[in-house]
């Protein structure tokens, strides 16, 4: 089979298969390294859409140059089904993207159709920025109408529509979290949802805060799930709401840390815990930092001075005089006014460390050790 | 090579262990013959499908093998055309022929430009135009735009691109540069750490972006180098890698973007060199020549850049390899030449 012969197949073949199964929400490549039965390489089972990957050195070349030469065309339709299938093949290419932007404002297909298809990429694709770039396009364009980063955010629309782009973003990004580790585009493009369609709303930070704990919990090296808790608790503006909530979070991560021993995302996690609680006593609240004045200045260049443990990394243990009081009982932490204390922090911390069990213990004690550092450091 | 490597009772550390008979010295010539011979791969599959970055893909080749003083082997005349092709009326560039502009690629073509000190192949006015036009009113920049009234992507790297770009082309004076800052220091997290917007997770690459943006326009004040320092040093794993945050798997490319940015930081001591070095090498592929993301691995263009480079920032092999700047990637004489000058702690 002529190979221009064949990709004009496939890509004819991909769109029959979306015209019959509208409900496909997931794509992905079959591995196939030679073409075996005299069939097409596009196959769809139940609501799986696949290609095996024989057809692909022929047909993504192809389509490829189709897009390019005849984009000022007048056959948009073509354009449309071409881009499609390239960038369920190549969604990194931001050109093709923007075909489709120009495609979308020629009204080829809705909002909400392109946010569902670009879903269907980060199947196969979880970290694909440019499908991330791609979404935040059009909520943009078809949602909010607002330039980034408005501080006064303008009315977004209530209507079904908008919660309906919010429950697809929130589903596409929960899908492309689980499919790669620490998918930072994933959670990074999930905050700025719950900012330009949620608006950060008291009611979305709550169900997201609750949405998200038994997935931290199975994800425990997942640096930025635990962020994305670190930034909801930070958007929350009642003091006593946010307070409440981090004695919840400590009592969360004491278990977490006990149960999964020597995790430095959760470490990690302890310290932006506290650093929240003690911005919410100091009033601080939601502020952006300030601008570096010329006294903090000086104050960095003289503790430069001092040089921390050598070096930290290198899976070195940091040696240090231990300074805790050995009284190790179960320190948990039970009121608010308990969390920002370092002395009964740093025994909470101990307390961690002596309920490791054994066997695990000393990868417990070099990240037990690193935080005491750390607050020591950074924190009194 | 990637393996979990046990630590007591099996809880996992994620790292690789480098066997004993990974390279342990520099096959430099092997790195130039694979960067110079990756053009000729021009109807490859993979070259195709990499055409969207190709801007970017010639700045990590040319910068390589002048780092590794053989830039000679490159077609001057021809890069220099080819990037011409690719600026757009709006003065902006593209990744190839056909491809749209975007800031990455114009930064791209400005790099290639000055190491060939063929700066003029482009219209610069129009250059500077393009990214004056993509700073908005936060301080922040797009990346492109679309549609006149909506907003393009925002992105730290993109404040790090724009002033890079103009740093370069002695035409910072167009923008708005305090409140540049401004945008950036708002996306500094409680870590010392930066990422791509506001209240977004700490990354390395993002504060490699943020921290030269910061130097490029006098502002490391605002960083707290010991917090951040810390932060970064906490990336050095045992295999000696470093990574891009907590709990993941080292990489070459992590290797520069974090020994950079504590370059400019004045705490590159903070890292375990000689492990680091050691890790680097081992990245290296003894029989195609080229660099890895990590023991074992393809390597491609891209890590074979910020392997080059890691071993410059780290001191290592001073005769073979030119001296590097940690802002901009290129080499410093380079910059010299040009005469833009970086703050560094």
């Amino acid at each position: 089979m002529n190979d221009d012969f064949l990709s004009k197949r496939v890509v004819a073949d991909f769109c029959a298969a979306f015209r019959k199964n509208p409900r496909i929400d997931e794509f992905g490549f079959v591995y196939c390294p030679e073409k075996t039965v005299n069939k097409s390489p596009v196959t769809v089972e139940g609501n799986k859409l696949g290609v095996e990957t024989w057809c692909l050195k022929i047909v993504s070349p192809f389509i490829h140059r189709q897009l390019l030469s005849q984009r000022h065309g007048k056959d948009k339709s073509k354009l449309q089904e071409y881009s499609k299938v390239a960038l369920l093949l190549n969604p990194e290419c931001s050109t093709f993207w923007n075909i489709r932007k120009e495609l979308f404002q020629r009204k080829y297909f809705t909002a909400l159709t392109e946010l569902k298809f670009t879903n269907i990429i980060l199947t196969c694709h979880p970290k694909s920025p440019e499908t991330y770039v791609h979404k935040r396009w059009i909520v943009r364009h078809a949602f909010t109408k607002q330039a980034e980063g408005n501080v006064d955010n303008r009315i977004v629309d209530t209507d079904e529509q908008t919660q309906t782009a919010l429950d697809t973003e929130m589903e596409g990004s929960r899908v492309a979290a689980s499919g790669y580790p620490s998918n930072y585009n994933a959670w990074s493009h999930r905050i700025w949802t719950v900012k330009a369609l949620a608006r950060c709303s008291a009611e979305v930070l709550e169900s997201e805060l609750e949405n998200t704990k038994s997935w931290v919990r199975q994800h425990v090296s997942d640096h930025s799930g635990l962020q994305y808790r670190q930034f909801l608790l930070s958007e929350h503006r009642q003091k006593c709401l946010l307070e409440e909530h981090l004695l919840k979070e400590f009592q969360f991560l004491d278990d977490l840390l006990i149960s999964y021993p020597g995790h430095e995302a959760l470490w990690n996690h302890r310290r932006a815990l506290y650093h929240l609680a003690v911005q919410s006593q100091e009033g601080l609240g939601h502020q952006t930092e300030e601008l570096s004045t010329e006294n903090a200045s000086v104050k960095s260049s003289l503790t430069g001075l001092e040089d921390p443990i050598e070096p930290l990394g290198a899976g070195s243990l940091v040696e240090e005089n231990k300074s805790h009081t050995g009284e190790g009982e179960g320190v948990r932490l039970t009121s608010i006014n308990e969390m920002v204390n370092p002395l009964l922090e740093k025994k909470r911390a101990l307390a961690i460390l002596e309920e490791t069990s054994t066997s695990d213990s000393k990868i417990q004690e070099r990240h037990y050790k690193l935080y005491i550092q750390w607050l020591d450091r950074f924190k009194t | 090579m990637i393996m979990m490597c046990p630590s007591v009772a099996g809880t996992p550390l994620k790292d690789v262990t480098i066997k004993a008979d990974a390279p342990s010295e520099l096959l430099l010539q092997k790195h130039v013959d694979y960067i110079a011979a990756y053009s000729d791969k021009v109807n490859d599959y993979e070259y195709v499908m990499t055409e969207y970055l190709r801007m970017s893909g010639i700045y990590w080749g040319i910068t390589a093998l002048d780092l590794m003083k053989q830039l000679p082997k490159m077609n001057k005349e021809e890069v220099v055309s080819f990037v011409k092709s690719c600026q757009h009326d709006c003065g902006g560039i593209g990744a190839s022929v056909s491809h749209d502009p975007h800031l990455l690629y114009t930064l791209s073509a400005v790099q290639i430009l000055s190491i060939f000190d063929a700066i003029d192949a482009i219209d610069v006015d129009k250059v500077v135009e393009f990214i004056r036009g993509l700073q908005q009113e936060d301080g922040s920049f797009m990346g492109d735009q679309w549609v006149s009234d909506i907003c393009g992507e925002i992105d730290t790297r993109f404040s790090f691109c724009a002033v890079a770009c103009l740093a370069l082309l002695k035409r910072l004076d167009v923008i708005n540069v305090d409140k540049a800052v401004e945008y950036v220091v708002s996306c500094k997290n409680f870590d010392g750490g930066f990422g791509v917007r506001p209240g977004s997770e700490s990354h390395s690459g993002q504060i490699y972006c943020c921290v030269g943006m910061l130097a490029i326009t006098n502002s490391l004040h605002h960083v707290d180098p010991d917090l951040l320092g810390w932060w970064l040093c906490e990336r050095q794993l045992p295999s000696g890698g470093l990574n891009g945050r907590p709990e993941k798997l080292p990489d070459v490319c992590y290797s520069w973007w974090v020994l950079a940015s504590l370059k400019v930081m004045g705490r590159i001591h903070w890292i375990d060199k000689s492990k680091l070095e050691r890790f680097i090498l081992a990245c290296q592929d003894e029989e195609t020549g080229g660099i890895a993301d990590r023991p074992g691995d393809i390597v491609d263009p891209f890590h074979t850049l910020f392997g080059v480079a890691g071993l410059s920032l780290l001191g290592s092999y001073k005769n073979q390899l030119k001296a590097v700047n940690p802002v901009f990637c290129m080499p410093e004489e380079t910059l010299t030449r040009l005469g833009v000058r970086t703050q560094l702690l």
